[in-house]
């Protein structure tokens, strides 16, 4: 091989970046794997919601008079549980072809969701299923809001500073760009895996912590930019961000801004956008405000927002789609984040990446075994926890989803502690971690296979929503990849059972 | 079609090209590695025209790395398995002396003081920047988990725990002195 066109990087600055990176990243281990995993399954939240609620009925376009009837029905329905905080209708549209209606009372936290018909009369309440579990464990850990958006963002700093650490680290980063080795020493095998998933997902490995750490830790940058930026007015911070905004007034007022007229304006006004939905806030008061959103394909922000007053005023928009780039980027954010633009075909990418970034920091903790095990100080305990942790978290969150599917609601955050914690248990044995990968591979096929014939002896196998059989078949599909990644080990790996052990992110 | 056509072959011809710059006996490397690499510049443009600049960019950049992975999937080269042993021309992390004291500082140094230092240069970038505001704050915004990040790497990396400590307390000192004192 010719010499390398590169600079050589001297090997005690790998050295030192190494410790840090491992230090790092033993550190975070398991925070990061289970925000990246239950991240990646986050990409598929309007499938998996569609996968609840197989039996909604289809609506492939709502008009401005089915929008406002449906808005009202909205509101009565929240006036029937006492408040008028927060109602919320979204349009139907490709991705999710049905029509929801929400509302939520922001002082006791109590929220409803209905399926509306073509209409726009309430039909149905709609489940709240493992979609809705995952997404609070993906962005509050199920902590206490403000903390666990916190340590959300927190973590998404410590993989950011971990993809830093591991990149400077890489002394032939191109010239090993397409090397995979399988087989050999296991430190060898799985510093490939780690390192060519690490290096040809770059890109997405900064994207996704960034977003996700400014997403997280928003509360507090926010606090501290307003004090210094606007000498401490919070809410001068909160209208640059999030745009116009009505201050509350709780007087009572009977007027509400008509919803067809507006909206019939704005969609001549906007020729290439569609309704993703509109929301009111504060209703019958003089502080209400409706704001309808937006959405154009070409843009990378989900929506555009236009806010209207009570008496049907308009106040602005966000500039989220033709805005300040400041204003672009606040939006694109949530998109950039968890893969939501694009439509299916992005999707697809981004779960395989964000499952690759799992495997990624699977294999990390797995390239720290092996080096120990190298120098003659083996960890199998430590091992064989974190094996359980890793395979013990898709497993539990197919168990919590196939008790949701019954409808029954168990307190699902502490059966899912005790679970997790349960999970670890392996690392009370030395049993030979390969054997423990497979079993718990098995499982969780068992698992999969067991979730989608629920789903489909519940609701059949062809239900109303055809979503419904792509899930299911996806998931049979995933159960026969985990099958065939434990049958074909032995063949490949004969020789030696204990050279032969490979990570949980094979 | 024809758009979506050509910004798919142009990036899986570019990474075709990589592969075969960084081949062990390859001629011409440098004809390769210099027309895969503009393939893929290429390929963005591509995924631009196509998609919008917008949606095109980022689509672009997953589209190509999961190509890629897919390619080095069909470079796998299947060997033997050996047993543990101690290696020879592998860089390890360092050693570092494991003291308790050293940990705690280190803890703090990538943690509190990384953070109050990024925190320091977004607001000093939110305050000073000669911008709208709400470009001010998104630059403030996403300035703090950069340079935070930056520096829980750096820290946790740098042997020297007293020079990490000084150039985030020399940061924090100046950026806060930046944002909060009177122009």
């Amino acid at each position: 091989m010719s010499k390398s066109i590169w600079p050589k990087i001297p090997s005690k600055f790998v050295s030192s970046m190494l410790a840090g990176h491992s230090a790092l990243g033993l550190a975070f281990a398991a925070l990061m794997y289970v925000l990246c995993i239950s991240g990646s399954l986050i990409v598929l939240t309007d499938e998996m919601i569609r996968w609840d609620n197989p039996d909604t009925p289809a609506i492939t376009e709502a008009s401005p008079e089915t929008m406002a009837k449906a808005v009202d029905a909205g509101i009565a329905a929240a006036a029937e549980h006492g408040t008028n905080d927060y109602v919320v209708v979204s349009a139907p549209t490709p991705q999710t072809p049905y029509m929801n209606v929400r509302f939520v009372n922001f002082t006791t936290g109590f929220e409803k969701n209905y399926a509306a018909d073509a209409q726009g009369n309430l039909v149905s309440e709609r489940r709240e299923g493992v979609q809705h579990f995952l997404e609070h464990l993906h962005i509050f850990l199920h902590l206490p809001r403000t903390i666990g958006l916190f340590v959300v963002g927190l973590s998404g700093v410590a993989l950011l500073a971990s993809v830093v650490s591991g990149t400077l680290s890489h002394p032939r980063i191109f010239r090993d760009a397409f090397a995979f080795r399988r087989g050999g020493s296991r430190r060898t095998q799985e510093a490939d895996f780690h390192n060519r998933l690490s290096v040809w997902g770059l890109p997405f490995h900064i994207v996704v912590p960034l977003t996700g750490a400014l997403l997280g830790l928003s509360t507090l940058i926010l606090g501290v930019l307003a004090m210094a930026a606007f000498d401490g007015d919070m809410e001068r911070a909160r209208s640059v961000v999030a745009g116009p905004s009505i201050m509350a007034d709780e007087t009572p007022v009977d007027s509400r801004v008509p919803i067809v007229p507006a909206l019939t304006d704005l969609l001549a006004q906007h020729p290439d956008a569609a309704l993703s939905r509109i929301t009111l806030r504060r209703i019958g008061t003089e502080g209400q405000s409706t704001m309808f959103a937006l959405s154009t394909p070409d843009d990378l922000t989900l929506t555009e927002q236009y806010t209207y007053d009570v008496r049907g005023v308009y106040v602005g928009e966000r500039g989220f789609a033709d805005g300040p780039v400041g204003a672009q980027v606040v939006a694109a954010l949530g998109p950039l984040h968890f893969g939501w633009f694009g439509g299916w075909p992005v999707k697809v990418l981004y779960v395989a990446l964000g499952l690759g970034l799992t495997a990624i920091i699977s294999s990390g903790v797995a390239i720290w075994a092996a080096r120990r095990d190298d120098k003659g100080r083996a960890v199998p305990r430590w091992l064989n926890a974190w094996y359980g942790l890793v395979w013990g978290q898709p497993i539990i969150y197919a168990l919590l989803a196939g008790i949701f599917l019954f409808g029954i609601h168990p307190p699902d955050v502490l059966l899912y502690v005790g679970l997790t914690l349960l999970s670890v248990a392996p690392g009370l044995t030395t049993m030979p971690s390969l054997l423990l990968s497979r079993v718990l591979r098995l499982v969780l096929a068992g698992a999969l296979v067991a979730l989608a014939i629920i789903h489909m002896s519940l609701w059949g196998v062809m239900p109303q929503d055809p979503i419904a059989l792509v899930m299911n078949l996806a998931l049979i599909a995933t159960a026969g990849l985990l099958v065939a990644s434990v049958r074909r080990l032995p063949f490949f790996f004969s020789s030696s059972a204990r050279g032969a052990e490979i990570t949980a992110g094979e | 079609m024809i758009e979506a056509t050509t910004a798919i072959t142009t990036s899986l011809v570019g990474l075709v090209s990589l592969r075969r710059a960084w081949q062990r006996d390859v001629t011409m490397r440098a004809l390769w590695m210099g027309s895969g690499w503009f393939l893929l510049a290429l390929s963005l443009l591509c995924f631009s025209l196509w998609l919008g600049g917008e949606v095109g960019i980022p689509v672009a950049l997953a589209f190509v790395s999961t190509a890629a992975l897919c390619l080095v999937a069909t470079n796998v080269k299947w060997r033997e398995a050996r047993g543990p042993r101690r290696r020879t021309g592998v860089i390890d992390p360092s050693d570092r002396k494991s003291r308790v004291w050293r940990g705690v500082v280190r803890t703090l140094l990538a943690g509190p003081l990384s953070g109050l230092a990024a925190i320091g240069v977004g607001v000093a970038l939110a305050a000073r920047l000669p911008l709208l505001e709400i470009d001010r704050v998104a630059m403030g915004g996403l300035a703090v988990p950069l340079i935070w990040a930056g520096g829980m790497a750096w820290t946790l990396a740098d042997d020297k725990i007293i020079r990490a400590s000084l150039v985030l307390i020399a940061v924090s000192v100046i950026s806060y002195a930046i944002a909060f004192l009177p122009v």
